[in-house]
């Protein structure tokens, strides 16, 4: 008896399904992409890190070089445009910062009312050092102490005990 | 006995960090202080929703407190804020309209859209500002339709509605502002 292989329906119509699904995908991908061209590898960077930084104010937790959000197309659109004017990285940031406020920084800056958000990491690993170093010391003095003659007597014992059994 | 009261150490640390992280989720993130906040309103030409040839500059917000709402007929929620606002200007509170970024693809579609949406739902405004690129409401900050800001007789900005202003809110929050800087 021949064995044969569970039914699989048409192999063909499974290829165009496939087909379907992949060039749709593609489609999606497509319009999410857009094309700009750049005058030098440097300033297509700069605009990569500039719109993977800049957070987008709409979207809570996305970078408006990953949101498909209106807002975030607008921005992307500016900091192109400023890029290509010629403008630094610090004003593209600082022209964003003035319109959209320190919400969109990702890097927030090092000022005032930063520090204990930069500062406190460092103070943290400080302080989680100094306890450590604490413990261990007072460790170490517990296991050099010298037994009592009681307390002697009593491991001896037991050291004697244990050899006889 | 003190060594004791050390083990409690990590318990403490923990309650705090739990008792700041769980008020932090009742944190609406859009309730953000605008950037602009007392600063002056953005510089801008534009022309008006109703007259392509009548053009507008910021000039034309001062002199009297008002609240310059921001609105686009693609917007839902601008629907219901309607009644709002039309409540304010009955109030006799100044309203300036910025018809921000209509969907259609020439300008006088664009137009005829923003027309359209306040024959249907009411006009409080003493004009509106026809901004089809959104480059108003980019200098303004804007992410996302309605916002509404106070502006007072100086052009300066006094205060900022993310999202829809409720009934409750025009009593609680937008009569007393605009009292306030009258």
């Amino acid at each position: 008896m021949a064995l044969k292989a569970p039914s699989q329906g048409h192999p063909w119509l499974a290829s165009v399904l496939l087909l379907t699904g992949w060039l749709l995908a593609l489609q999606v991908m497509a319009e999410a992409i857009e094309v700009r061209r750049f005058e030098s590898p440097v300033t297509e960077q700069r605009y990569q890190s500039l719109t993977a930084t800049l957070r987008c104010p709409k979207c809570e937790n996305q970078a408006i070089g990953d949101s498909n959000s209106p807002i975030a197309a607008d921005m992307r659109d500016k900091v192109y445009e400023q890029l290509n004017d010629g403008r630094s990285d610090k004003e593209i940031i600082d022209f964003m910062v003035q319109r959209f406020g320190d919400y969109v920084l990702y890097n927030p800056r090092l000022e005032g009312r930063t520090l204990l958000l930069w500062g406190l990491p460092g103070a943290l690993v400080v302080v989680g050092g100094l306890a450590l170093w604490a413990i261990i010391r007072s460790r170490r003095r517990v296991s050099v102490r010298q037994l009592s003659a009681e307390e002697q007597a009593r491991l001896d014992e037991l050291i004697d005990r244990e050899r006889r059994s | 006995m003190k060594r004791r009261l050390l083990l409690l150490v990590p318990l403490v640390l923990f309650l705090v960090l739990g008792a700041f992280l769980y008020q932090g989720l009742s944190i609406n993130p859009f309730d953000r202080e605008s950037a602009l906040m007392a600063r002056e309103f953005p510089a801008f030409e534009l022309t008006t929703l109703d007259n392509p040839q009548q053009r507008v500059d910021e000039g034309d917000i001062k002199g009297e407190v008002t609240l310059v709402n921001v609105w686009g007929s693609w917007c839902p929620t601008c629907r219901q804020e309607m009644p709002q606002l039309l409540d304010l200007a009955d109030r006799g509170v100044r309203l300036i309209g910025v018809d921000y970024k209509e969907t259609a693809a020439s300008d006088a579609e664009k137009r005829a859209q923003g027309q359209a949406f306040l024959t249907q739902f009411g006009n409080p405004f003493a004009f509106n500002v026809f901004d089809p690129l959104g480059s108003l409401g980019f200098d303004l900050g804007v992410y996302g339709a309605p916002e509404t800001f106070l502006v007072d007789a100086d052009g300066i900005i006094r205060y900022h509605h993310t999202g829809y202003i409720t009934a409750d809110d025009v009593e609680s929050i937008i009569m007393p502002e605009v009292e306030k800087w009258r």
